[in-house]
């Protein structure tokens, strides 16, 4: 039984960060029906700018985590205004390319600003673990857990519910009858790219917190994507639940089914469950129906 | 000029001047042409997975060098004209981001370009250019010492040090031989459990010889579990070696995974009562950056000695790289590199001084595999103490490799003790 | 849009694909250079065009499936994965003849890719595409845990042999590679001049509509899967029997999308718009491999990190600006030309 919490726990911590990013995924998606594969660089890039705040600049550590939050800000505005504003029009698997040869792109300036050295931030987080029905849960793997839910419950509620957000709902809905009503489509558009790379840079902080900052960061971008399809792609709670819930079938299948078909099956299982989900419940745990039988 | 039709013009126009530019970059020579060249070629991940570890070889490569070549190149005598000549090296190397089909690509470039040996970085690049290899004659060299690759051995390839599962073997000598006296009571066994990654790299650590030589040793083998490399925590796994009884755990991947698995044993609060082995490719500098404090107390095989020791050679090595380098970082991977440059200096004066100029692959590697059981090369200290037996026999109970045992201590790798691989992987 | 002078007086010459003595002439001559190719090419172009060819091969799979029946496929690299796999066994293992093994790989690779498009019956577009994507880690991963294809290690297979000729250096695979090229390109041409090719156009422009009068969408779906998937176990068969070796390592996520930006940036939905980005998508991804060392020399005191970092960013840029102001493709772009020399000085 132990193990099985123990797996819990950490597919948990893992699905945290899978639904923070698939927050900003959903996001992005919701108001512009644009796929995202970038989501991994800013995730990397966000990391790698906290760790050379507090650890080249030598800032303290809040101050470092907010300039690495605004900069992952920044960056989804860049890319928003220099790549995906002048694609506006474009069939949408011309976007898709798009943002794939953005994530060269920033792959590559990546390496180039940072080079290919890992690196860690300064321990920040309690030590040790603490007992949970016969589990030991890491205390920094729980504080990521809880950070990026509260992170994640509170921007996706306020976009789901706050008045604030009732432009964006509108846009999301529909371009034309927004825009009619007022909505201004571009700022909103900006508007999401700018909070997906804001998420994603707290994807990347607790992410380097526990595993450490290298390359192998932009890999995670897409692994979310079994995430935000199970969850719903078009809906923001569906992106935290989908999130949670491939983070733990992936730990609890690997915990269990690697030693009976000798190892690997994480990434295989995500996209399996994937697969099951697009066949049986396409529009996810909680995405909008929209059946066309053909 | 309307907007479009100017973008289009500035498009076209960068299109154009990109495809010449590379065109006339690729078409520059980097050394005259009444020199002597010997090409040898060499693909590495500069981008990608373990671009960390290829950057630092690739760094060591091309410093070691141009260093070379700046001195003069290497002196041979010429067997055809009885005369001292030089030859200098033309180094041609490419970035094949840890894709296969890049690395073939840049072998067959390179090959068309006249080189007579390559340099490998990746195990699946090397595994696809190893027929390549014997096919169109030309050695190589690779990074990724499992079985698969260097057994049955044959003069194609060439390695520079042991199989992963032949440096196991001699943690497992050690553990058992000097370890367990002081660390164990009387009748205390060793329990070792294996923590890698699923992929040829992590599991070339434990082959079926391997298996039998832990029981000849007295190590219980507890089994291999297998965790992602962008895993964030281990817990589970080590937990479940621990509930066995495991006293060991060993791995085999890189500085981050074993960063990881260390991170979770501390989270455990394990450290201390479970000891890790880290294998010959993840015990370097960049696991203590990442794994901090956890990392104490760590033990592990090393290539060789540490390119930050302070002895003559490794000095001389320090500069040359920094010289052409100067922000680069050095860390540990930088002497395998430098180890590579040696090897294949070593190997192409012996070809030089057997066959004379010009060259053929076929006798760079008939020089490297010299056929009279005599080694093509004693090292001459520094880096690698000891002798550096390259041959030849095809059994290759010469390619028994003395490795560095080392420990984690205070935040540096020491030396516990130099220890023989025992050749396990052809057994 | 033909020129002024090409007409057609009856259906056959309507739906020819060489209409013209100049387009005879033209054809002819590269036939012959490409035949004779191997007589004065160096190894590296011979081994370049085989490359290329093979990548051609995998385009034109992924032009039918995408260009003209419109479903999208991220997970192409594992299929020719599974080709590479199925002819490296049936020749290594089971001792069948290569001009067997050839077309049962393509078969078996084309059922593979019927599997992953089932489920285009129930989701469209974007969810397809996912689908694919999973179709390329989920494939990677039974590559990797089975016993028969050698596992992570991989395996090797025997060169391809047709009777007593054995294809064992690169003239011989090249001519080969070209002759089945030139096959599949045959075929690609034909498919869009027939009812099956007019049927998955309409399925890709309205899926709907076609329905609507009389399509069978989702045969017509899968069969484009069917064909598609088929030609790419096809070059995956050649690439294995070039190499000699297959490796799961061989068929990364890296390679599916490459496939698909040559279909974008040679234009969505034409052959010479396959063909082209193809040829430029490997031939820039080699130039920039090739041109790195030479960066590193411009920039050399700053580590080894910017030349090869300077790699990928200038093929993601490179692809950004071409998609910003070239979005329909060098097909576009070239059609556009022909036809402003065509009607010089006019505009229009």
């Amino acid at each position: 039984m132990s193990t099985f919490f123990h797996l819990l726990a950490n597919g948990l911590a893992v699905g945290g960060i899978y639904a923070v990013v698939a927050l900003g995924f959903t996001l992005i998606f919701k108001a512009t029906k644009v796929f995202n594969f970038a989501v991994g660089e800013f995730l990397c890039i966000g990391a790698f700018i906290i760790y050379s705040c507090t650890v080249q600049f030598r800032l303290p550590l809040p101050v470092g985590i907010l300039i690495g939050i605004l900069g992952g800000g920044f960056l989804g505005f860049l890319c928003e205004r220099l790549c995906v504003r002048p694609m506006i029009g474009q069939p949408i698997l011309s976007i898709i390319i798009m943002t794939l040869a953005l994530s060269f792109f920033l792959n590559g300036a990546a390496i180039l600003v940072w080079g290919s050295m890992p690196a860690s931030y300064p321990a920040y987080l309690p030590k040790g673990s603490f007992e949970v029905a016969g589990a030991s849960v890491g205390k920094d793997i729980m504080f990521c857990f809880v950070g990026t839910l509260v992170i994640g419950a509170a921007i996706g509620f306020y976009f789901e519910r706050a008045k604030g957000s009732i432009p964006m709902r509108a846009a999301a809905e529909d371009h034309q009858v927004a825009q009619a009503a007022g909505v201004r489509v571009k700022k909103i558009s900006t508007l999401v790219w700018i909070v997906a790379g804001v998420v994603c840079a707290v994807g990347g902080l607790f992410l380097g917190t526990i595993r450490g900052v290298d390359m192998y960061l932009p890999e995670f971008g897409l692994k979310v994507v079994p995430a935000v399809l199970v969850g719903g792609l078009e809906s923001i709670p569906g992106a935290i639940a989908g999130g949670l819930i491939i983070g733990v079938l992936e730990k609890l299948g690997s915990g269990y089914i690697n030693p009976l078909v000798g190892g690997g099956i994480e990434t295989a299982i995500a996209y399996i469950i994937m697969i099951i989900f697009l066949i049986f419940r396409p529009y996810g745990l909680f995405g909008l129906k929209k059946i066309e039988r053909i | 000029m309307k907007h479009a039709t100017r973008g289009k013009f500035i498009l076209w126009g960068m299109m154009i001047f990109l495809t010449f530019g590379l065109w006339l970059g690729a078409d520059s020579p980097a050394l005259s042409q009444e020199v002597r060249l010997v090409k040898i070629g060499n693909s590495h991940g500069l981008t990608g997975a373990v671009s960390v570890a290829h950057t630092a070889y690739m760094e060591a490569m091309i410093a070691y060098f141009k260093d070379l070549n700046e001195r003069g190149g290497i002196g041979f005598t010429n067997p055809k004209t009885g005369k001292a000549e030089k030859a200098k090296i033309d180094h041609i190397w490419a970035d094949d981001g840890y894709v296969v089909s890049k690395c073939v690509a840049n072998f067959t470039r390179m090959k068309g370009e006249g080189i007579v040996f390559f340099i490998n970085g990746s195990v699946g690049g090397s595994l696809a250019c190893l027929e390549l290899s014997k096919r169109d004659k030309i050695a190589q060299i690779h990074a990724g010492n499992i079985k698969a690759l260097m057994y049955p051995k044959h003069k194609w390839m060439v390695t520079s040090s042991a199989a992963y599962t032949d440096s196991f073997g001699a943690g497992i000598d050690w553990i058992s031989k000097e370890w367990t006296p002081k660390n164990l009571p009387a009748g205390g066994k060793v329990r070792l459990g294996i923590i890698t990654s699923d992929t040829a790299f992590g599991k070339a650590l434990l082959e079926p010889s391997t298996e039998a030589y832990m029981k000849e040793k007295g190590v219980e083998y507890l089994g291999m579990l297998f965790a992602g490399v962008g895993d964030i925590d281990m817990t589970p796994q080590v937990k479940s070696m621990v509930d066995k009884g495991a006293n060991w755990i060993a791995c085999n991947h890189t500085a981050p995974f074993a960063s990881n698995l260390a991170k979770s044993i501390g989270r455990l609060g394990l450290q201390g009562k479970v000891n890790l082995f880290l294998n010959q490719a993840c015990f370097d500098d960049v696991f203590i950056q990442q794994a901090g404090e956890y990392a104490e107390g760590t033990i592990g095989i090393g290539f060789t000695g540490h390119i930050l020791d302070s002895d003559p050679y490794n000095n001389k090595m320090r500069e040359i790289i920094k010289r052409y380098y100067p922000n680069t970082n050095l860390f540990y991977q930088h002497g395998n590199g430098v180890n590579y440059g040696r090897l294949i200096e070593a190997g192409i004066t012996a070809a030089l001084n057997k066959f004379g100029f010009p060259l053929t692959g076929e006798n760079v590697a008939d020089a490297f595999f010299s056929a009279d059981g005599q080694g093509v090369w004693k090292s001459p200290g520094g880096l690698i103490p000891g002798n550096y037996d390259l041959t030849s026999n095809p059994q290759d109970n010469a390619m028994l490799h003395d490795a560095a045992l080392l420990v984690a201590e205070k935040g540096k790798l020491k030396v516990i003790k130099y220890v023989h691989c025992p050749g396990l992987s052809f057994r | 849009m033909p020129p002024c002078g090409v007409y057609s007086r009856n259906y056959a010459e309507d739906m020819a694909i060489v209409r013209t003595p100049f387009q005879w002439g033209i054809l002819i001559f590269l036939l012959l250079l490409l035949a004779f190719f191997p007589s004065f090419a160096t190894y590296y172009w011979l081994t370049l065009m085989i490359f290329m060819c093979i990548f051609v091969i995998n385009t034109l799979g992924l032009h039918i499936l995408l260009g003209c029946a419109g479903q999208i496929s991220l997970g192409h690299s594992a299929f020719m994965g599974v080709g590479a796999y199925t002819s490296a066994i049936l020749t290594a293992k089971a001792g069948i003849p290569f001009l067997v093994a050839l077309p049962l790989a393509g078969i078996v690779t084309g059922l593979v890719g019927l599997i992953f498009g089932f489920p285009s019956v129930r989701v469209k577009g974007f969810y397809l595409a996912l689908v694919t994507l999973g179709a390329q880690f989920i494939l990677v991963y039974v590559f990797e845990h089975l016993e028969i294809t050698g596992g992570t290690n991989g395996m090797t297979c025997p060169f391809a042999s047709i009777g007593p000729l054995v294809l064992d250096t690169p003239a011989k695979i090249y001519w080969l590679t070209m002759a089945v090229t030139g096959v599949m390109i045959f075929f690609t041409l034909n498919l869009s001049r027939t009812r099956v090719g007019r049927a998955l156009i309409a399925v890709r422009d309205n899926d709907l509509a076609a329905e609507v009068l009389g399509v069978d969408v989702v045969y017509y779906k899968l069969l484009a899967f069917f064909i598609g998937c088929f030609f790419t176990g096809i070059a995956g068969s050649l690439w294995a029997h070039y190499l000699t070796s297959v490796h799961p390592d061989q068929f990364p996520l890296y390679n599916s999308i490459l496939y698909l930006g040559a279909i974008i940036v040679g234009g969505i939905g034409t052959l010479f718009g396959a063909i082209t980005g193809a040829i430029v998508m490997r031939g820039f991804d080699e130039a920039i491999r090739i041109a790195t060392p030479a960066l590193a020399d411009l920039f050399p005191t700053l580590g080894a990190n910017i030349a090869p970092a300077i790699g990928p960013m200038v093929y993601g840029l490179v692809i950004m600006v071409f998609l910003i102001f070239e979005p329909r493709g060098l097909h576009h772009a070239w059609e556009r030309l022909k036809s402003s020399i065509r009607l010089w000085p006019f505009a229009y």
